[in-house]
């Protein structure tokens, strides 16, 4: 009896260990440990293996999420790793890092990852703006903590309202009425691209609305289809099928120009403002990440994205690649820095 | 339907389901392991799984865990869970008089009428119930969340004001790091707790350690040796009994007839117990006991070894479990601790209750109710095959369950976002959970409080966000919120008046 008792014990053990494996991609610490390790080891092992073939300082990367597994983050990293991997010559692992609405990991890319190229990070945006302008952020980082590597995708926010809604039918509109009459306007949170996107709204109209936090997209796309609010703001690929499908009316899209996705939607470039808001995610690495290093992966990520496999993954997947170098995505990282931080105290 | 079918008779899913099924079946039989616990160290196992695979499986682990603790109740009068307590007064005393299978049997039937019944009526009601979630905003999540809080210190022990005390401290515990906005309270500067307490490892301490430690106490030392070694020899010497059980297992057609209809009675009243946030298979079958022991014709054998008496007990706690998931699925509010691990473990899986479950995801959550009816099914033939050994479960050593459990703990709060920090608050709420086990504070108030504490401040702010003028206004012309002010209004003054009554009289 023991003895059996003892194999299922065993077997126990083993599938903990597997399910760990397998479910966590190895964590950071333990990815960390593992190059200690080979470190001692000697160089006579580290002539043998892939970094000497590729000419990238480290023999592997971890491509940090920092949120959970399953969601919009993480799916964007896991479609990016193998064609990074592809372009850069190292294996590359995504692990996930969520919590504190992406700090955790953002701290811990800062603060504790090492910075010889063996690890780098997935961020999204103005949610990292907002997060680190917020003087209840107790990390102490910045935009100047981090270097920004290249942009994956953006997602511009669009306005939707109700099935069926007769007192506004496009932004000009929309905007008549709500100097006359309250709008409540739900977003998917207080520090996310949509609650930026009805702040810069407000300013370069001069409109107010009534805010309405919700959790998520989700939780304001069944208030607004249950007619409990008066509009939503999320973006385009949410709510692409819907507004097809006739379950919400679309109004407007907030960016300079008009999405190719719903053309007949007026966007506030129609109206003059000179705004443009969406839901942008991007590669980062901490400041001070080798130089050598940091080109590779700019290198890398560059040639990923143009190359057509990804392009077609991420049709698939409905993702939009905006590309955008490392130059041009630190101008961008700044001139929204500038935007947001105008906005800021408009957020709640 | 064939996508529901090829879902769930996926290789993967069968395995879970007969795992799942047969895991349960020793958790319950083992006394002290309840359901919840099971299922909340399953947990770390499921972030490999698929969806269907892993949230079967967690279903079956519950409704036959709760069915399993029926056999060490009847005999060896200890209940394996606390949902088979009713069932251990009837049950042991039919053992005694040498009917222990006979009783097994109908405690099976019972469990598998109850559990079937339960799965159905889920099937049935959650997809209207979500229908009109699109009513359901807020204001009425609000409300919901409040009246959620009001029964549930009063439901979920004997002590109502232990039963307070622990839903006042998952409130508290719930209100540390950010809700709608985001500034962190009681964060202490802390990143981790910024962010809030994560339910997942909070649930794993509080009902798998305090489990672990008092099993440790029980070792065996000098002064307790001949004492343990007598209930040892006594345990021993019952389960050899039981394999020499002589009788029929499934009750004659002649047998059943007359214990039906107590069986769909409890069945329709553990349901409703189910729905009940708070309420677990514990209140629904001393729910189910009393009905049975109400309407029968035979009111002296309740206590000396009553048929309907395990019949009403099995079938109640087995209703409760295709109850609590009606509102889990549809509204986000479990309806026991088992319904807010399954709910943690739906959510760690990437999907949130509500219509999506019913409409974009409804192949997937059809094959997943599908999966709990089958579970219910197959506990019984398993039950049926196992009930002369199943009760062995019962004398497996410490030396084995306490450091699975342990390791299991420890690891499925890691894995979940592989931080360190959650292990942390796995061993605090686990300390935490000890002491209100030993000070006798049930556990699943803390759990539900900690789900509906944020939900009720959330819904609040977001109503008074989306009410244009008077928030009392708002709140009384909408027809679902001002039913749910009454039903708060009643359940609060409903224990006041009845004792002005009873002292009237």
């Amino acid at each position: 009896m023991k003895k059996i008792l003892g194999i299922a014990l065993g077997a126990v053990m083993v599938m903990n260990l597997t399910a760990c494996s397998g479910g966590g991609a190895g964590a950071p610490a333990a990815s960390t440990a593992a190059q200690a390790a080979q470190a001692q080891s000697g160089t006579a092992e580290k002539d043998g293996d892939q970094s000497t073939d590729s000419g990238y300082p480290v023999d592997k990367v971890t491509l940090l999420c920092p949120s959970d597994a399953g969601g919009a983050m993480d799916q964007n990293c896991r479609m990016m790793a193998p064609y990074l991997e592809k372009h850069l010559g190292v294996p590359v692992e995504v692990t996930n890092m969520g919590g504190s609405a992406c700090w955790i990991g953002w701290s811990y890319l800062y603060n504790e990852a090492p910075k010889d190229g063996s690890c780098i990070s997935f961020a999204n945006f103005p949610n990292m703006i907002t997060g680190y302008l917020d003087t209840a952020n107790t990390t102490g980082l910045d935009n100047t903590s981090f270097q920004f590597l290249e942009m994956l995708t953006s997602d511009t926010n669009i306005i939707v309202a109700a099935e069926g809604e007769d007192r506004f039918t496009d932004l000009e509109s929309l905007l008549e009425y709500a100097r006359d009459n309250v709008v409540t306007v739900a977003d998917a949170g207080a520090r996310t691209d949509d609650a930026v996107c009805v702040a810069q709204l407000e300013k370069a109209s001069g409109v107010t609305f009534q805010h309405v936090h919700f959790e998520n997209t989700a939780g304001g796309m069944a208030a607004i289809q249950g007619r409990q609010v008066d509009l939503l703001v999320c973006n385009v690929s949410e709510a692409v099928e819907p507004v097809e499908s006739g379950a919400i009316t679309g109004i407007g899209i907030i960016d300079r120009e008009r999405s190719s996705f719903l053309p007949e939607l007026q966007c506030s470039g129609d109206l003059g403002y000179e705004i443009s808001c969406s839901s942008s995610r991007g590669f980062i690495c901490a400041h001070g990440m080798d130089e050598q290093a940091k080109a590779l992966v700019c290198e890398a990520l560059e040639a990923a994205m143009n190359d057509p496999e990804l392009q077609s993954a991420a049709e698939t997947a409905g993702i939009n690649l905006a590309p955008m170098n490392e130059a041009e995505f630190t101008g961008w990282v700044t001139a929204q820095n500038d935007a947001i931080r105008e906005i800021f105290g408009m957020l709640d | 339907m064939q996508a529901i079918m090829s879902d769930l008779l996926s290789l993967q899913t069968l395995l879970a389901l007969v795992a799942g099924t047969f895991g349960g079946l020793v958790v319950g039989g083992l006394p002290g392991l309840s359901a919840t616990m099971g299922m909340s160290l399953l947990i770390p196992i499921t972030y490999t799984m698929d969806t269907v695979p892993s949230m079967v499986m967690l279903a079956a682990v519950y409704c036959s865990a709760v069915y399993g603790g029926s056999f060490s109740a009847i005999l060896i009068h200890t209940p394996g869970t606390p949902a088979s307590a009713a069932t251990a007064i009837d049950g042991y005393q039919l053992t005694k008089q040498g009917k222990g299978l006979q009783a097994l049997g109908v405690s099976t039937t019972a469990s598998v009428i109850g559990g079937v019944v339960s799965g159905v009526a889920l099937l049935l009601i959650a997809p209207q119930l979500v229908k009109v979630a699109l009513m359901f905003s807020a204001p009425e999540y609000f409300l919901i969340a409040v009246f959620g809080l009001t029964i549930v210190g009063g439901l979920s022990g004997n002590n109502l004001l232990k039963g307070l005390v622990s839903a006042g401290f998952g409130l508290i515990i719930g209100m540390v790091g950010m809700n709608i906005f985001p500034y962190a309270r009681y964060s202490f500067g802390n990143l981790n707790l910024q962010g809030g307490i994560q339910l997942v490892p909070a649930m794993i301490g509080l009902f798998s350690l305090p489990q672990v430690l008092t099993l440790a106490e029980s070792r065996v030392n000098k002064k307790n040796r001949e004492e343990q070694k007598k209930i040892q020899e006594s345990i021993q010497e019952q389960i050899a009994r039981a394999g020499k059980m002589k009788g029929h297992f499934w009750p004659t057609p002649a047998e059943l007839k007359p214990l039906l209809p107590t069986i769909l009675k409890a069945s329709i009243l553990g349901i409703g117990v189910g729905i009940l946030p708070g309420a677990g298979g514990d209140i629904g079958s001393w729910v189910g006991y009393n009905s049975a022991k109400n309407g029968s014709k035979n009111k002296e054998l309740f206590g000396k070894g009553s048929l309907e008496g395990i019949a009403g007990s099995e079938a109640g706690n087995n209703a409760v479990c295709g109850g609590a998931l009606i509102p889990a699925l549809t509204l986000g509010i479990p309806g026991s601790g088992a319904a807010a691990v399954f709910l943690g473990a739906l959510t760690v899986q990437g999907f949130s209750s509500g219509t999506n479950l019913f409409s974009k995801y409804a192949d997937m959550t059809y094959s997943i109710l599908v999966g709990f009816i089958a579970a219910n099914i197959l506990m019984g033939i398993m039950g049926w095959l196992l009930s002369r050994y199943a009760v062995r479960f019962a004398a497996l050593p410490n030396g084995i369950l306490i450091p699975v459990i342990t390791s299991l703990s420890v690891i499925g709060s890691y894995a979940i976002r592989n931080n360190v920090f959650d292990v942390y608050v796995m061993l605090f709420f686990g300390v935490i959970g000890y002491c209100m086990k030993k000070f006798d504070f049930p556990a699943a108030p803390t759990v539900l409080a900690l789900i509906l504490g944020p939900m009720a401040e959330r819904n609040l702010i977001t109503s008074i966000q989306m009410c244009k003028g008077s928030i009392l206004v708002y709140y009384f012309t909408r027809p679902i919120c001002v039913f749910f002010m009454i039903l708060i209004v009643v359940t609060l003054l409903a224990p006041v008046i009845q004792k002005r009554r009873r002292e009237a009289v």
